[in-house]
């Protein structure tokens, strides 16, 4: 029949059972969870005869349960010349409180519970011999794109996140009146 | 007894263009004397040797992304990219087998199996942000044949002795090689607050003058 020897093999490997089965269960909840909130308005950080740089913020926050790692983060302004010839846009993304020349995005671990800003940088200079103002006047709304590489107890992949830059925004923020066009 | 001095040693970013054993030998040319050690961060010799990967180049399997789950959080392992690194050179199983084997042995109170029989990767791999720009986006191995490197090392500057260290902010040292006579441990005691800098900071090398006499005074 069964010893005592037995019955303590038998403890033993439910006890080693239960705990791996414990670590399975948590291991497979774990995961983090980035979310993007709404981006602050607009604001002018830089202004001369020809170009005007616009700045927003954005709030990365990770609700899951364990880390989350940005590989790379950037932004992209979707303004083709097809639409608006008058002004050219190009945009820069930094960590807030991070500033970089270079525009490299350094990898950043946000770990669970926590959060950081991304700050957008937008700038639209005037093009064919037009003036700002009248430049910014006949501007049309459009988005910039922020992609982000995201990590953490997933594959890395590649997200989105739009920003949309509108005409109410550019106007309020230059001071200037929007043409009718 | 003269007095035991560190200098860090700054000097461009270094990639797999550059042979370590030639670099610490132009950035040191003049500052290493016989009684001194010269100490190099493990993740720049292993930079130099072409041994990182880009998580994006990995073929990522189901097994790697299991696994990787039982890692805790800030561990180089706890990401599908950084245990399918690992498992690129020590092997699905045996990695695996491994972990299962190292869970196992903690009911019973006995630490550390996973990293005693996964390979020697297995505590020397750093995930992506371990290493300054622009290799933060990139996993780095250990170095390989660190012990043949600080040999090298050693012949090229004339110093007493080199090694290759593993340090971190986390008042961590280890060591990775270091060359015959060369107290490792005690040498890498010296490293603790960490003279190489992490992240962005560029002092790969540091020089620890006058070691021969601080660790015969020792002894």
């Amino acid at each position: 029949m069964f010893g005592v020897i037995d019955l303590l093999a038998a403890v033993i490997v439910v006890i080693t059972a239960c705990y791996l089965c414990g670590k399975l269960i948590i291991a497979t909840r774990n995961k983090q969870i980035l979310v993007v909130d709404e981006h602050t308005p607009f604001t002018v950080t830089e202004r001369d005869d020809k170009s005007i740089t616009l700045r927003t913020s954005l709030h990365f926050h990770n609700d899951g349960t364990s880390c989350a790692t940005l590989l790379d983060c950037f932004a992209r302004p979707q303004m083709p010349y097809e639409q608006y010839d008058g002004c050219a846009v190009s945009a820069k993304l930094e960590r807030e409180g991070v500033p970089r020349e270079d525009g490299y995005f350094e990898s950043y671990i946000i770990e669970h519970k926590e959060a950081v800003n991304m700050i957008v940088y937008v700038t639209l200079t005037a093009r064919k011999g037009l003036t700002l103002e009248e430049a910014l006047s006949h501007m049309v709304s459009f988005p910039v794109e922020v992609i982000y590489e995201e990590s953490g107890r997933t594959p890395c992949e590649y997200k989105k996140v739009r920003v949309e830059v509108t005409r109410e925004d550019i106007g309020r923020a230059a001071g200037i009146e929007m043409a009718e066009d | 007894m003269a007095e035991l001095e560190r200098i860090p040693v700054p000097t461009r970013i270094l990639t797999d263009k550059d042979d370590i054993v030639d670099s610490i030998g132009r950035y040191t040319d003049g500052k290493v004397g016989p009684d001194d050690l010269v100490c190099c961060a493990e993740s720049v010799v292993a930079i130099t040797q072409g041994r990182y990967v880009h998580p994006e180049d990995l073929h990522i399997t189901k097994v790697a992304q299991f696994c990787c789950r039982f890692i805790p959080d800030y561990g180089s392992l706890a990401t599908p990219h950084g245990m399918q690194s690992l498992m690129d050179v020590e092997g699905k199983w045996r990695v695996a087998i491994s972990l299962f084997l190292g869970a196992v042995g903690k009911v019973f109170g006995v630490k550390g199996l996973f990293y005693k029989w996964g390979g020697k990767e297995a505590a020397m791999i750093d995930d992506v942000t371990g290493t300054m720009p622009p290799f933060d986006k990139c996993i780095v191995y250990g170095p390989a044949e660190p012990y043949e490197v600080v040999k090298k090392i050693k012949e090229r500057t004339g110093a007493f002795g080199a090694m290759i260290a593993d340090v971190n902010d986390l008042k961590r040292s280890r060591v990775v090689g270091v060359t015959d006579g060369v107290d490792g441990q005690r040498a890498a005691n010296l490293l603790l607050d960490n003279p190489f800098g992490n992240a962005s900071q560029k002092t790969p090398i540091c020089i620890i003058k006058n070691y021969r006499q601080w660790q015969s005074g020792k002894d």
